[in-house]
């Protein structure tokens, strides 16, 4: 579950990212973050994440209070959330192989487990066959199937991804959208940041409209604008 | 971490310079050039030790009595010296034939055909004088130089002091030269590696965004650190002891006198080291110097990638 109480966000340069902002995402729900470059999508993302720290208020994830978390346990609690971005973020000089299997590493996992859980979460996200390429090799639908991946290697029990069709074409988005519907069937919770219409009212699912800053809109099965 | 964890992140270090050779073989070029500067200090500072040990096994004073003297005159001589100088310490009396053994043996040696009817007859008696305490050796030469039948006083002090004087000055500048090249080259090498790590920032981010710990970041720029500062000290070693191999142990210049025993320390003399006064280790000098510099090479080159990548890490904040 994630909590945001009266969370505020300005930064240095003074911008006031995120105005006073209460949200509650359940467990098991996919949420669709909508609203125009600037608005404050990726603020409320980073500030989920402990990107950033806000400026006030309080933000809760899976119980955990997210303003005090120390420094060293900051890499612990992002394993439990699979993050996937609009750049795919993949390692260019490992494998799809290694890449998935980094984020296992990371929390110091076995090599034999390692070898036993990559490829069935390859097989997941329909990379079987290519776990052997580099990310250069792959299309950029691929390379975003890797990263989906790796977020949910570690299994957990929030996938947040930020404009995750943004570089791919009309019809391998929707393939992408169908795999984090997937996810999220399976039980994680899923928060898509996106400002793509087609895809979001073709999934019918709850949608929350951010504008300066501001939930302007929170709607159970929503679409992408109010104007639709 | 685990040990397993440890291990496969050196092998990423290593792979790291590996894959970015360039910018490793500039680093290593810039450790190799700090320490070879540094090396030749190290050198200096080996060789006035040297020197200064030699010198200081060397007669504080020596006596010349005039040629034609009698045993009586001799005597009356070593009588004064004795007598009227309590900061003498000992006084050995060299005969003439002693002495003409010595020059035999010192000067001639080898070339026994050149003294061939020599006598010791043209040899003057010479007392061999230690004194109390060496720096007041130079007060007294003049006085010793008036005893009757006493034709000169010939010592190595002003020299000697000479010498201890620049020893310590060189050790002072040395360990300064050191400190100072030391930090020029975690310096350099931590900017090397900010230029690696900076190349690799996005690489960095991702690794945070999954949840790698700053330590699991770390460790493979620390290694590569490591690495590089290894590989040029090493390189940097061979290359100086090329070179010194290369130099004449004993100049053409110094061939005379108190010089013409001084040679250069070799890197394969054997030195021993006492270990607690029970027993005595022996070293090839080379390894010591060797095992320091690849020591103080790993020891800089973490530290410099430590430093590069703390303040990257900082810089991106949580």
């Amino acid at each position: 579950m994630i909590e945001l109480i009266d969370v505020s966000k300005t930064y240095a340069n003074g911008t006031e990212a995120v105005k006073k902002v209460n949200l509650l995402i359940g467990d098991g729900e996919f949420v669709f973050l909508v609203g125009t470059s600037g608005a404050g999508k990726s603020s409320i993302i980073k500030l989920m994440m402990k990107e950033e720290s806000p400026s006030l208020g309080l933000i809760k994830v899976n119980g955990v209070n997210v303003n005090t978390i120390p420094h060293h346990d900051i890499p612990r609690f992002r394993r439990g959330i699979g993050v996937v971005f609009q750049d795919f973020r993949l390692l260019p000089d490992k494998t799809v192989f290694e890449n998935v299997a980094y984020a296992l590493e990371i929390t110091e996992r076995p090599a034999k487990q390692i070898r036993r859980e990559v490829p069935k979460i390859l097989s997941l996200v329909g990379l079987s066959r290519k776990y052997k390429s580099y990310p250069k090799e792959l299309s950029g639908g691929e390379q975003q199937r890797v990263a989906i991946a790796r977020a949910l290697v570690n299994q957990p029990a929030i996938l947040i991804a930020d404009e995750p069709t943004g570089n791919l074409d009309p019809s391998t988005s929707f393939e992408i959208m169908d795999l984090l519907n997937d996810v999220n069937i399976m039980g994680t919770t899923v928060i898509v940041s996106t400002h793509e219409q087609n895809l979001v009212n073709k999934m019918k699912k709850r949608v929350i409209e951010i504008e300066n800053g501001i939930i302007i809109r929170d709607e159970v099965r929503g679409q992408y604008s109010n104007e639709n | 971490m685990k040990i397993r964890t440890v291990r496969h992140l050196m092998k990423e270090g290593i792979v790291n310079v590996i894959r970015q050779r360039m910018m490793s073989l500039a680093t290593i070029f810039i450790v190799i050039a700090s320490f070879v500067v540094l090396g030749i200090f190290l050198i200096l500072l080996l060789n006035v030790n040297e020197l200064s040990t030699l010198v200081s096994k060397e007669p504080e004073m020596i006596v010349y009595c005039k040629y034609k003297l009698d045993d009586g005159e001799i005597f009356n001589v070593e009588k004064a010296l004795k007598n009227n100088y309590p900061e003498i310490a000992s006084i050995t009396k060299i005969s003439r034939e002693e002495a003409l053994e010595k020059i035999k043996n010192d000067v001639y040696a080898g070339k026994a055909d050149a003294i061939v009817g020599l006598t010791p007859d043209i040899m003057p008696v010479s007392f061999v004088i230690k004194l109390k305490d060496p720096t007041q050796g130079l007060k007294i030469i003049p006085n010793v130089e008036k005893i009757p039948g006493v034709e000169s006083v010939g010592s190595p002090l002003g020299i000697v002091n000479m010498i201890v004087g620049a020893q310590s000055w060189i050790r002072i500048i040395t360990i300064i030269l050191i400190l100072l090249l030391m930090g020029i080259s975690i310096l350099i090498i931590s900017n090397a590696i900010k230029l690696t790590v900076h190349s690799r920032k996005k690489e960095v981010g991702i690794m945070k965004n999954i949840g790698a710990t700053d330590a699991y970041i770390k460790l493979p720029f620390i290694i590569e650190g490591m690495i590089m500062g290894m590989v040029g000290s090493v390189l940097a070693f061979m290359l100086i002891s090329l070179m010194y191999n290369a130099f004449p142990s004993n100049f053409g210049l110094m061939n005379e006198g108190l010089f013409g025993q001084f040679r250069l320390v070799k890197f394969d003399n054997i030195i021993k080291i006492p270990l607690f006064g029970i027993a005595e280790m022996q070293f090839v000098l080379g390894a010591i110097v060797c095992t320091g510099f690849v020591l103080l090479g790993i020891i800089m080159g973490a530290a410099g990638s430590a430093i590069s990548i703390k303040k990257y890490l900082k810089l991106r904040g949580n």
